[in-house]
């Protein structure tokens, strides 16, 4: 019986991979069953991708790290930076204009909109304890209060206004409206305890 | 201001609309919001069951990552197995038109496998380049003598008349493979890094 892969051992294989020594395929090839599946899953779930585009950002995302290995901080879990490559290259991908193609403003306001949901790393610094303390208290709400904790998802990742979510639940934009703010509110009501650690 | 302007810019900013009007703290939770959606997000997909897949599937993923790889520098490319042994192989040789007093042709081409059967259906992105030829498999096998010395690790598949390569075109080769398909006359235009797949049909 083998024992069941470790952090440390995707750890040894990035480096392995960083290296590019003979042993860079065997490592390479293990990273791959482990993590381009589940990744390839994720992005289908997280931007409604088919599965070629899904497979192509999956590969796309480990070469990256594959790139990258030699920088790779220990800190982070193998899944979790390929999950933000992935998500940051699909945004990236979606944020380019097309090649000789003119946006009107529609569509100019969509791009902006998308680029405002990358993360900036200067203000995830300046704002880290706050944050930190908002996840574990976000993850408590999500636990109570699912229904809720999945409209703020569809919200964001659909990029869906009331309107949207309104005709997507399929009931009246008024109920919606009365629905959000009673989830917002149990929201702060879990996350209100963070708001002094706001700068 | 009432709620509901409050609620409306709210979901707006979650949706990703920048507001300008949205107060300091209003706007730093709603950027907490999103982060905290993405890790709840990441942490399902870390421990959610995968969808049941096709083992062919998975292996021609893996050929296809192994493309990039190449292509990137990631990994050395593939040398013909013939290589491994020149010098044994040399000495055979050797010993062979010595011993037999035979005439010996030059082995400088490495074999081309041929799978008889249809070729694998891709799904994603890949370009398809249909050519006609009095003889596919020959034309066939020779482009993929050509490719293989490129580390372009062509696979060839024969059926019903038609005769298939499949190649990765990375962007290191491309030119050098260009030339080789133009050298056959094969058409280039549309040609991009990646999978790429050519055609003979006869004549």
């Amino acid at each position: 019986m083998t024992a069941p892969d470790t952090d440390d051992d995707d750890d040894l294989r990035l480096a392995q991979v960083a290296a590019g020594g003979p042993q860079a395929e065997r490592a390479a090839k293990v990273l791959f069953d482990r993590y381009y599946r589940r990744l390839q899953a994720a992005m289908v779930a997280r931007f409604r991708l088919d599965d070629g585009a899904a497979k192509d950002l999956a590969q796309e995302a480990l070469i990256r790290i594959f790139k990258s290995a030699a920088g790779f901080r220990r800190e982070a879990k193998v899944f979790t930076w390929l999950y933000q490559v992935a998500v940051n290259l699909h945004l990236d991908h979606l944020k380019r204009p097309p090649v000789e193609q003119t946006v009107d403003d529609a569509q100019w306001d969509a791009q902006v909109a998308l680029a405002s949901l990358r993360h900036e790393p200067d203000a995830s610094a300046r704002n880290e304890a706050f944050v930190q303390c908002f996840d574990r208290r976000f993850a408590l709400f999500a636990k109570e209060n699912p229904k809720c904790a999945d409209a703020f998802q569809q919200v964001y990742f659909g990029q869906q206004r009331l309107r949207e979510l309104a005709r997507l639940l399929g009931i009246s934009e008024d109920s919606t409206r009365r629905r959000m703010f009673e989830c917002r509110k149990k929201l702060r009501e879990f996350s209100n305890e963070c708001l002094p650690l706001l700068d | 201001m009432n709620n509901d302007d409050d609620i409306d810019r709210w979901v707006d900013q979650l949706a990703g609309q920048k507001r300008t009007d949205a107060p300091t703290d209003e706007a730093a939770e709603v950027q907490a919001l999103q982060r905290a959606i993405e890790a709840r997000a990441l942490r399902e997909a870390a421990h959610a069951p995968l969808p049941p897949t096709q083992e062919a599937d998975d292996a021609h993923d893996w050929q296809r990552m192994q493309f990039r790889m190449r292509g990137e520098g990631l990994l050395k490319p593939k040398r013909p197995a013939w290589m491994g042994w020149p010098s044994y192989a040399a000495a055979a040789l050797l010993v062979l038109a010595v011993g037999v007093g035979v005439y010996l042709r030059p082995v400088d081409e490495p074999e081309v496998v041929v799978a008889m059967g249809p070729s694998p259906k891709f799904r994603g992105d890949f370009v398809q380049i249909d050519v006609t030829a009095a003889e596919p498999l020959a034309q066939a096998k020779r482009l993929a003598r050509a490719l293989e010395k490129l580390s372009a690790q062509p696979k060839v598949y024969f059926f019903e008349q038609r005769a298939t390569v499949d190649f990765e075109l990375a962007a290191t080769q491309r030119a050098a493979i260009e030339r080789e398909l133009a050298a056959m006359a094969i058409p280039t235009t549309g040609l991009k890094t990646g999978v790429t797949r050519v055609i003979f049909s006869l004549r």
